[in-house]
């Protein structure tokens, strides 16, 4: 089993394991998804409902488990259990409605709050986006100081993608990492400004705005990781630089989740809620199944979850689209840009980054010696083995065939090829000796029996 | 300072809002100077129109009582007590009277109805 798949599992499992718990944590009043008495909680049938929805959940938890484990399909196993644990909520809403209780018809309105802030002012929620101009501006004027190309993203034995230095692609870079803040900016204080209080005064008033306050911290400490991966790359920080990121990261999100979480939705679980008006102020019949939320007559952009914690967009209103299209825009432009990336990345091919710098010793990447071998034979019959390159790598060598050919018919027939040890980037490195000279190559990894990087240098 | 709203109430919620607000306009719960919620703000906490919660303030700011900047937000101001006309306190009292008749219909029982009428009019008298 590979890293990548015993991963994926250790996700399906956190997320059964939060699912099983999410129940628990929204407001007393709410259970999957219905307003209720709060005592019904406690009765046999909020029990055999709650039951019944952990060995739904489990039962697809352990479904996927076995697509996976078996079969290699990660993308059907989060499939089944999407529909699984979807399925199982449907069911024990409907379920649930039948012990609905009305709800509160009185509002209560503090008029006396104080007002609330985004943590640190604007300014922190600005901060980072002129961190990522000082980056860019530096980046630019200082071109000759940059390596050839700059990584982008890393896998688990470190840069898997990179792009060729320039301009363009440096902006490119930080754009994309600009409008990720610019989505959690907007996150941060739709939270703040469009979502709907819930308690008005007294103890749960407090921790309702203790609970919104430690949210918001969350959102903006993660735009401040954001900005790390494009600083890293410009400033050429070393591999161990990303992998302290990421588990920085991973520490201080699950740190806060887990806070959140026993704070329950709204705080709800800091304090009592006797006397407070029953529900969340939305009202039951404007809840799809208990998990989307469309109600066109509310003006509010973001209601409290009805299962687990955090908010959910009213679909009902218009303006909650718009971040959700930018998203989906952005998302769907990614593979442009990533092509766009790697094209350029591999575009240029003949001058490695770091040529004649330290190999590391180690066996050579599976089938990578077989594949660079049919790669240089079907280019010297004119017709290179696409097949067994990735789509932007073929569209590379598509571009730069005749060159490369003229290259190789030059060298003359393939004698030898000897491999060398690894590049600071993890490719296997090897020597080629043709009939008239040589060429030192680099190989990534393969990826699905394909190759995503390689490129190459003449030997004197 | 509490502000209440019934949302199944026959009575226009804007029209809710203004009379809440105006009792504690009057007992002195919000003094000149204080800032109420901003439009927006108070709109989403209700669940209504931005427009039914502006339309009770600029209410409030013709009787006097508010200042309304042009961002929504409203504060109180400083206000000098009108006399009421003659035709105005009649419609006062046809109301009172609407309003009793109204409780009496409901079932309350004369004697805690009169209990409370005189309450009302002892913290009245202490204006």
């Amino acid at each position: 089993m590979s890293t990548a798949t015993i991963l994926v599992s250790i996700g399906l499992f956190s997320m059964s394991a939060l699912g099983h718990y999410l129940p628990q944590l929204t407001r007393p009043d709410v259970f999957f998804g219905v307003t209720v008495d709060p005592a019904f909680r406690a009765s046999d049938e909020a029990r055999r409902i709650l039951r019944d929805y952990r060995i739904a959940l489990w039962c697809s938890s352990i479904a996927a488990g076995a697509l996976i484990g078996m079969l290699d399909r990660v993308g059907a196993a989060f499939l089944v259990y999407l529909v699984g644990a979807c399925g199982a909520q449907v069911a024990s809403h409907r379920r649930a409605l039948i012990h609905a209780t009305a709800r509160s018809t009185t509002i209560e309105i503090d008029l006396s709050a104080p007002k609330e802030h985004i943590p640190g002012g604007i300014s922190a929620t600005l901060l980072p986006f002129v961190a990522l101009i000082g980056l860019g501006s530096w980046a630019v004027s200082h071109m000759d100081r940059l390596p050839h190309r700059l990584p982008v993203h890393w896998g688990f034995g470190g840069p898997d993608r990179w792009v060729i230095t320039s301009p363009r692609a440096i902006i490119g870079l930080l754009m994309v990492h600009a409008f990720a803040c610019l989505l959690l900016t907007a996150s941060a204080l739709g939270v703040l400004h469009w979502s709907r209080r819930i308690s008005t005064s007294g103890p749960s008033a407090a921790a309702e705005r203790q609970f919104r306050r430690r949210s918001i911290l969350v959102i903006l400490t993660v735009e401040y990781f954001t900005i790390m991966p494009p600083a890293f790359s410009l400033l050429q920080a070393p591999a161990l630089a990303i992998r302290l990121w990421s588990v920085a990261l991973l520490v201080t999100v699950i740190a806060f989740v887990i806070g959140l979480m026993r704070a329950g939705q709204g705080g709800a679980r800091l304090t009592t809620t006797g006397g407070r008006p029953a529900g969340d102020r939305t009202a039951d019949a404007r809840w799809i199944g208990g998990l989307i939320y469309f109600n066109p007559t509310d003006r509010a952009l973001l209601v409290e979850k009805r299962m687990g914690i955090g908010w959910t967009p009213n679909f009902g209103n218009p303006w909650s689209w718009v971040p959700l299209m930018a998203l989906a825009i952005v998302v769907g432009m990614g593979p442009l840009l990533v092509r766009e990336v790697s094209d350029s990345a591999v575009s240029t091919p003949l001058q490695p980054d770091n040529p004649g710098g330290p190999l590391k010793s180690g066996p050579a990447g599976p089938g990578t010696e077989d594949s660079l071998r049919r790669y240089i034979l079907s280019v010297a019959q004119g017709s290179p083995n696409y097949q067994e390159m990735s789509p932007q790598l073929a569209a590379s060598v598509n571009r730069q065939l005749p060159k490369i050919k003229a290259l190789i018919d030059g060298l003359g027939e393939l004698k030898s090829l000897t491999y060398r040890g690894t590049d600071s980037d993890g490719a296997d490195v090897y020597v080629a000796a043709f009939a008239r000279g040589r060429l030192e190559w680099h190989i990534g990894p393969l990826v699905d029996g394909k190759v995503a990087y390689r490129h190459f240098r003449p030997l004197p | 300072m509490i502000l209440r709203i019934d949302a199944e109430s026959a009575t226009p919620v804007y029209r809710q809002i203004v009379d809440g607000l105006r009792v504690a306009l009057v007992k002195g719960d919000l003094a000149p100077g204080d800032s109420l919620p901003a439009v927006r703000r108070l709109a989403l906490d209700i669940g209504v129109h931005f427009n039914t919660v502006a339309q009770a303030y600029r209410e409030l700011a013709r009787e006097g009582w508010l200042h309304i900047s042009a961002r929504g937000g409203a504060q109180v101001k400083e206000r000098s007590m009108p006399v009421a006309s003659k035709p105005e306190a009649a419609t006062y009292r046809r109301r009172i009277e609407e309003l009793i008749a109204q409780i009496q219909a409901s079932g309350a029982a004369p004697s805690s109805l009169a209990r409370e009428l005189r309450r009302i009019a002892k913290a009245l008298e202490g204006f």
